[in-house]
């Protein structure tokens, strides 16, 4: 929690300012039961009712007084947390931008987006309840037992061992109380995966007969999951009754020895009511704080998750080269890329391609295409050899001059909430005539022109298209960024034969003047590149034209189904 | 207005019924709470006896001890009653809400798919975590706030009536105004947090939504843009954070200055009653005669004697969120499990499968029409097609997972009704396109649909399925654990592991629904060899975008739009040169 204060920029001063108007509202709270005291002591013994009306007078000004200083902190605190939790949020939904992909990947944009939502505001929360609550409790509670030495000096050790131990007790409760409630917040996160599995196995589920498991795997979730709050809640509900009795208990020995003082007339009667009130000043601070415990502890683990994601590497942009016109579009030279394991996900990798050339890669399942495309765009960082792009290696560019230079379209369509015009105005291109033509090239205008053309609404993540749709769509986005590199990732893996090969035709025509790299799964639609390229297990098998890879490269033959059927031309 | 009251007060009744399930916990629970609450609030009149029974010169120590004695063993009991029943009840909402939860799960696997579709992965999601602890924090704070609140309120009253009805009376008719203000607060602050909640969904959908693209963003250079966005309703975060946090924090202190105040005229009433209760005074004489020591019960009474009413109002609150969180649950529970369909046994082997002028509709609207083919035993079925032509709702049929809704679905000779829904499903094996993985070993997955299996059969299914070179690399093979969506695996990989799941069971029936789709073309070759091994004799349906994988089936159903549009083997296809043909050529 501490590391994430540094985003209190801005907001520093209301959260200095806040538990201090707090502090001079607690201080103001702690006269009260001096005033009780004198009245008892001097306005009701003298009979003095005038008196006794003036000092009730002065209780409930001191009291607005009070108010006045509890509001400014109630605001200020608000201010400043909030405050917090609104620059976590920016500084951390721009680092997930920056993030490395792979780290990202790993995380899933649900965990991504809750460290957003969830746990920033509970950081926020516990942030607020700590500047409005937390810090008042000490101080009542250290302030209660200074008064009451001030009262009553002799005595002083009542209220001073009953304000430690009522802080030991809290102490050791919430140092357990936080860990058993993570505890049990981890089952919570074991009910809710266990959902999200079972609701995408319904078809599965229900096809093997697995009902009966996956409600009796349920049912221990849900048990353990009840065991871990019930001991959770088991220490939370001890802090109220621990406090009572504690002060309580102090309440009983100042009731023997202060009997006695008055007895002598050491002590007044109003001063003896002065120190039990200052006990229950303490015990009700103390009981506050017991209701903050499960906030708190949320707080602090929301703020562990979140820091965890800052904690991430993010990708670091080049200096800026200037592009050799000259020199090959795409150069990648003994080129791999390793996700940390002992086996590269790909390896070795030599390429050459011109401007006008097409790049045919196919490949078995994991063979490491689509983390050839990214090393392409530098989504990832070669963690051998180099890749270079228009004469310079790739980490040279700046951002933007990369992506003025290699385009991606990838197998997983991205679109956004929003209409067509606008997505494909993501592109940098906002001429409907060269959107139309594109839209036509991706052969993606038949299906919105019946609907409202380049304005057809678009849901969130383009929901209300089919898979197909949306590859079609981000295609023509890719194609309106007329970049000179056009990288297509098996960007039209959920189209139909029919469909893929007249999208694959007329994008060839187009792409004339291009280094286009074409990555598939289907042999058909990379057997007209110029020179292909074939995977398997992140290794290069094969590198060459159609004709010659069908003489020298067994996979290529397996993968283009020209083996068994040679004959048969399937 | 009186209907949604009505309803509301039907769900929370129907909450408590599943509490009152758990009365070993429920009723001493109350019990031990109510006599804890009552026993801790006698506390401040003995102290007042006590402080009454020390006068300078005068004390009678013998008194004193008593009433420490008193006090002392009234807070003792009265904190680990307390304790205790909080234990008790905490553990009643969470056994409670257990229920709740199980049968909501339960539900899940026994609606029909239709209505479990109706509803987002999300939506569904939220019902089970966010509504249940809704519903369980609602149903402790509802219980514990009502029951300890009451017994205050009630106990307070007593005690101050029994020590001076006048001054009782002030602080009776005084207190509820501190329930008006905070009343009159929460419900302001209802709406500000619902502005609220509106923002924060606006943030996390942006978020959802810009994150899973950021590859996009970030290789056309929208991040910037995207960051300006954010910051916007970042912005608009603020400030409905900042009402709605300050609203909330507005009811400490109002309550506490309504208290402070009524403890300021309570001192004033109580020091000028003390005054009066000298023998013969006036105070005396109407029988409201007050001691320091009962003016200090008194003060400590009007310290607390709000707590209740604000207890009562936040609960409230905590109750409605309980009860729109639980109608939510119980709005999927309330409906009616998938029916078992018939009780005619699955004979095997089964002889065929047959549509007849079969129809079916998502909605209104009619999706499938004049659907007529038929399976015989033993052959292969391939279906194929445009992208959302209907094949795999042609699969949804069969399975059972829809029903048809014209025309008839025969299986086996009979209408497909007849038989057990379970009972036609176990006699096929399938594998889907979008794969399901859970989160346990390799083993575990593989062996999903024969627990029993033995660590050999397991191997054999694994190898039939390509999956074995895979697994070797694997650090602690077939008892890796693999996460439940299976990220750290390929779509292929995922798709292998499906595979060798049915290969394991051997099903009398097959069905494959693009099962090799993420499979490359050679590992699917083998594959499809071991398919053609395990498929001798057995009814097969095959949905396939690589048409040379099916091109040896006993009968092609060319599917666009929902309809049929030919049928045949792949050689009348072929010489009809029809859209298969089309196909075919769009293929090479």
């Amino acid at each position: 929690m501490l590391k994430l204060l540094k985003y209190l920029k801005g907001y520093r001063a209301a959260a200095i300012a806040a538990p201090l108007f707090k502090i001079i509202e607690a201080i103001i709270e702690l006269i009260i039961p001096l005033i009780v005291a004198y009245m008892i002591d001097h306005a009701i013994a003298d009979e003095n009712i005038t008196l006794v009306i003036g000092l009730g007078a002065l209780m409930a000004g001191l009291s607005c007084v009070g108010l006045g200083f509890s509001l400014s902190c109630q605001y200020l605190a608000s201010k400043a947390a909030v405050g917090l939790g609104c620059n976590i949020r920016k500084a951390l939904y721009s680092h997930l931008h920056k993030l490395n992909l792979g780290d990202a990947d790993r995380m899933g944009t649900g965990a991504l987006v809750n460290r957003l939502s969830t746990d920033v505001t509970q950081a926020q929360q516990g942030f607020a309840m700590f500047l409005r609550l937390m810090l008042r409790a000490p101080v009542i509670a250290a302030g209660g037992a200074i008064m009451s030495i001030i009262v009553a000096p002799s005595l002083w050790y009542i209220g001073v061992s009953a304000g430690v131990a009522a802080f030991i007790v809290l102490l050791v409760v919430m140092n357990a109380g936080v860990s058993r409630f993570s505890a049990m917040q981890k089952r919570l996160d074991d009910i809710s995966r266990f959902t999200g599995e079972t609701i995408r196995g319904e078809r599965v589920i229900r096809a093997f007969a697995g009902e009966k498991r996956s409600k009796d795997k349920f049912d221990k979730a849900l048990d353990s999951h009840c065991r871990a709050a019930v001991a959770a809640s088991a220490l939370s509900c001890l802090l109220t009754p621990a406090a009572t009795v504690i002060i309580n208990a102090a309440v009983v020995v100042l009731l023997w020895l202060g009997g006695g003082m008055v007895n002598d007339g050491t002590l007044s009667s109003g001063d003896l009511i002065a120190l039990v009130n200052y006990l229950n000043q303490i015990m009700l601070a103390l009981i506050t704080t017991a209701t903050l415990m499960v906030l708190i502890s949320k707080a602090i683990s929301s703020a562990a998750r979140i820091n965890a994601v800052f904690d991430l590497a993010e990708d670091q942009s080049g200096d800026g080269a200037i592009p050799d016109p000259d020199a090959p579009l795409v150069e990648l030279k003994d080129a791999s890329y390793s996700f940390g394991g002992e086996e590269n996900a790909v390896g070795g990798l030599n390429i050459t391609l011109r401007r006008g050339e097409t790049l045919g890669v196919i490949g078995t399942t994991g063979s490491g295409k689509s983390t050839l495309a990214g090393l392409l765009v530098r989504f990832y960082r070669a963690t051998e050899g180099s890749v270079r792009i228009a004469g310079n290696n790739i980490l040279d560019y700046t951002d933007e001059q990369l992506r003025s230079l290699v385009t991606l379209a990838p197998q997983k369509p991205l679109l956004f909430s929003g209409t067509v015009r606008e997505n494909l105005a993501m592109s940098g291109c906002n001429d409907p005539e060269k959107m139309q033509d594109k839209l036509n090239i991706a052969r993606a205008w038949e299906f919105i022109s019946d609907k409202e053309g380049l304005d057809t609404p678009v849901t969130q993540k383009g929901n209300n298209f089919s898979g197909g749709e949306k590859q079609r769509l981000s295609l023509a986005r890719a194609l309106l960024r007329d970049a000179p590199v056009l990288v297509l990732d098996d960007a039209a893996s959920a189209l139909d034969y029919v469909t893929e090969a007249e999208v694959m035709q007329s994008v060839r025509r187009t792409c004339r003047d291009k280094a286009v790299i074409n990555i598939s799964q289907r042999a058909g639609t990379i057997r007209r590149a110029d020179k292909i390229l074939v995977l398997d297990g992140g290794r290069v098998m094969g590198y060459g034209t159609h004709q010659q890879l069908l003489e020298n490269c067994e996979l290529y033959r397996m993968l283009s189904g020209k083996t068994e059927t040679a004959g048969g031309q399937a | 207005m009186k209907k949604v009251r009505k309803e509301k007060f039907s769900v929370i009744s129907r909450i408590l019924g599943y509490a009152l399930k758990h009365k070993s916990c429920f009723i001493p629970g109350m019990a031990l709470v109510i006599i804890g609450t009552a026993l801790s609030l006698l506390a401040p009149v003995l102290t007042g006896m006590a402080i009454d029974s020390a006068v300078e010169g005068g004390t009678d120590f013998s008194v004193i001890a008593r009433y420490c004695v008193i006090i002392a063993a009234c807070v003792a009991i009265s904190g680990i009653s307390v304790w205790t029943g909080n234990i008790l009840l905490s553990r009643l909402s969470f056994l409670t809400v257990r229920d709740i939860r199980r049968e909501l799960f339960d539900k899940l696997l026994s609606l029909p798919l239709s209505r479990i579709e109706r509803h987002s992965r999300g939506d569904l999601m939220t019902r089970m975590t966010a509504f249940g602890e809704n519903l369980s924090d609602g149903l402790y704070q509802g219980i514990m706030q009502l029951s300890a609140g009451l017994v205050t309120l009630l106990m307070t009253i007593v005690c101050m009536y029994v020590m001076n009805w006048a001054v009782a009376t002030l602080v009776v008719l005084l207190t509820p105004v501190s329930a008006f203000v905070s009343a009159a607060i929460a419900k302001r602050n209802r709406v500000t947090f619902a502005k609220q909640s509106v923002n924060m969904e606006k943030m996390s959908g942006l978020a959802e939504e810009h994150l899973s693209g950021t590859r996009v963003l970030r290789s056309y250079g929208r991040v910037e843009e995207s960051e300006e966005q954010f910051a916007k309703i970042n912005r608009e975060l603020f400030k409905s954070g900042l009402s709605s946090q300050f609203a909330g924090a507005l009811v400490n202190p109002v309550s506490r200055i309504v208290n402070n105040i009524i403890y300021a005229v309570v001192a004033i009433v109580g020091g000028v009653f003390i005054i009066g209760s000298d023998p013969g005074g006036w105070a005396s004489n109407i029988g409201a005669g007050l001691t320091l020591g009962g003016l200090s019960a008194f003060l400590a009474y009007a310290n607390q004697f709000a707590k209740p009413f604000n207890d009562v109002t936040s609960v409230t609150a905590e109750l409605q969120t309980a009860a729109s969180a639980a109608r939510r649950i119980f709005e999927l529970t309330d409906q009616a499990d998938e029916d078992k369909g018939g009780t005619m046994p699955v004979a095997h082997p089964v002889s065929g499968i047959e549509f007849r002028d079969a129809s079916f509709s998502y909605s209104d609207k009619p999706f499938m029409e004049h659907i007529t083919f038929a399976a015989k035993q033993g052959q292969k079925i391939a279906l194929v097609g445009t992208t959302g032509s209907g094949k795999t709702t042609i699969i949804n049929l069969i399975m059972r997972f829809y029903d048809i809704t014209g025309g008839r679905l025969i299986f086996d000779g009979n209408d497909i009704e007849n038989y057990p829904r379970e009972g036609v499903r176990r006699a096929f094996g399938m594998v889907l396109q979008d794969t399901w993985l859970f989160s346990g070993t390799v083993r575990d997955n593989i062996a999903y649909g024969k627990p029993d299996a033995s660590p050999e059969e397991i191997r054999r299914a694994a190898d039939a399925a390509h999956l074995d070179k895979f697994i070797s690399t694997l650090e602690n093979g077939y008892d890796t654990l693999i996460s439940g969506d299976g990220e750290e695996l390929s779509e292929g990989q995922k798709q292998l592991i499906a595979i060798a799941r049915v290969f394991l069971t051997s099903p009398e029936m097959l069905i494959l629904d693009e099962a090799t789709a993420s499979v490359d073309a050679m590992t699917e070759r083998a594959v499809q060899a071991a398919f053609a091994d395990l498929l001798g004799g057995k009814t097969s349906f095959i949905v396939a975008h690589r048409l040379s994988t099916i091109r040896d089936s006993d009968l092609i159903v060319v599917m666009d739009k929902g309809h049929i549009i030919e049928s045949g083997t792949h050689e009348q296809l072929v010489t009809a040169g029809g859209f298969y043909t089309k196909m075919l050529r769009a293929a090479e």
